[in-house]
């Protein structure tokens, strides 16, 4: 569970934010999956996938993507991604002419995904809806931490480290981009957005990436 | 996990890698507060220590202290289940499975996320209102259904209600005129649940990608509303010949 519908921040930074999940299904598609989950890598990357990686293995920001399609084992959770529409639809295309039978899952915001979807003629099968977070929130960080630690669904993002990078980047330790890597290192899976945490440390900061770095 | 006292050269830089902050100063020794700590390794795997002094607890695999890892850390598999993470593949495979077909509805509740974590007791709370609102079945391939003492009262096993989790999910499938009722038990037992939780719909899309009004209608009238952005799945899926 990837937790990714819950993602948080403003509305136009998460329109530049998109996942992509490869699914086998336990006991029915689950054998032998390393070739289809080839051609999923192979069709992300084709179309320019700023992240991507296996829960088992971990991401590109932190491997070697060789190494990730090395270890690739029918146990693998193969899942990354992108930052624009045109990537969304050009990956659907690619990945319908395929015809892998595996399942495919797009979160994002939905007035930018379903016309993704009707643009290459994919016809979803399900939607899962987020309904809020409720209980405590007295108790969560702040809209700005949340909008980077809900970008790993398995919330291994430490609040405290987040406010960290901030400092380093403010003191000029870190650039954005350093800084938005270290935090996509926490997120196995390779669905954390570092091109999107960047932009929102430069937002947050006041800091651009000075061209020599 | 832990940290080998006479190891640690007390640079207490682990300690902001730690999600739940279990890792403090005590002396001049960074510590790990065994109380708090969700055995999610992120501080073995992250923090890099510098003088290999942090490490597996002993009793990190000792029943019911394993579940904290089967629930923390993304890469173990939860031995009740086989299933890694939290969850099951739900609305992922839903095209292959055909789980939660027209005139059903999913619903999940994530609980712990987003960043607080949870005790098993705040999974109680929740599987005894479901249960008291007529909910009685966990979705079997989920590793909650492997933890309820009583299906009729939602009690789960006494042993496990001391361990805390980064989160966990209680998944169930209702007749779309139960939805209503379910989003209100939620927003009731809300009030008593000393965390947080995500609260996910989740259903079949009609043709012309039309959602069913019968679904949004019972989200509007409990005072729920939808985000923006949500998972959807793409309906390329299907057993292999």
């Amino acid at each position: 569970m990837t937790h990714s519908l819950h993602r948080s921040g403003d509305i136009e930074s998460q329109k530049k934010d998109f996942n992509w999940f490869m699914y086998q299904t336990k006991g029915v598609n689950d054998k032998n999956i390393k070739p289809k989950a080839l051609e999923f890598i192979a069709a992300a990357e084709a179309v320019g996938s700023e992240n991507w990686g296996d829960v088992k293995t971990g991401p590109i920001t932190q491997l070697p993507s060789e190494e990730i399609r090395a270890k690739i084992t029918d146990k693998s959770r193969i899942r990354g991604v992108f930052t624009k529409r045109e990537q969304v639809v050009a990956f659907l295309k690619r990945i319908k002419e395929k015809d892998l039978g595996m399942s495919v899952v797009i979160t994002g915001v939905l007035s930018e995904v379903l016309p993704a979807c009707r643009e290459a003629a994919v016809t979803p099968h399900s939607v899962n809806y987020s309904l809020g977070v409720w209980g405590r929130k007295d108790l969560l960080p702040d809209d700005v931490t949340l909008s980077i630690t809900t970008m790993c669904g398995h919330h291994m993002i430490p609040p405290r480290f987040v406010k960290y990078v901030m400092r380093q980047v403010e003191k000029g330790k870190l650039t954005p981009e350093a800084g938005s890597v270290k935090l996509a290192n926490f997120c196995y899976c390779g669905i954390f957005n570092q091109v999107r945490c960047a932009d929102i440390i430069r937002k947050e900061t006041g800091r651009e990436t000075p061209p020599d770095r | 996990m832990i940290i080998h006292p006479e190891i640690c050269v007390g640079c207490g830089r682990c300690q902001p890698y730690c999600p739940t902050k279990a890792i403090r100063y005590e002396g001049r020794k960074s510590v790990i507060d065994q109380d708090i700590c969700y055995e999610c390794s992120t501080c073995l795997r992250a923090a890099h220590c510098p003088v290999d002094a942090i490490a597996e607890s002993h009793n990190v695999y000792d029943y019911p202290r394993a579940l904290r890892r089967y629930f923390s850390d993304p890469s173990a598999r939860h031995v009740a289940t086989g299933i890694e993470g939290r969850g099951t593949e739900e609305t992922k495979s839903a095209d292959v499975t055909r789980r939660c077909g027209p005139g059903k509805v999913g619903v999940a509740i994530e609980i712990g996320r987003p960043n607080l974590g949870m005790s098993l007791r705040d999974v109680q709370k929740i599987t005894r209102a479901i249960a008291r609102a007529g909910v009685h079945k966990i979705e079997p391939h989920n590793p909650i259904h492997s933890m309820i003492a009583d299906e009729a009262t939602g009690d789960l096993k006494p042993e496990m209600l001391g361990e805390r989790l980064l989160s966990a999910i209680i998944e169930i499938e209702v007749e779309r005129e139960q939805l209503r009722g379910i989003l209100r038990t939620l927003k009731e037992v809300a009030r008593e649940v000393d965390s947080v939780f995500c609260v996910d719909a989740f259903t079949v899309v009609e043709p012309q990608l039309h959602i069913p009004e019968e679904v949004l209608e019972s989200i509007r009238a409990e005072g729920f509303t939808w985000r923006p952005n949500a998972k959807i799945n793409m309906g390329l899926g299907r057993a292999w010949e």
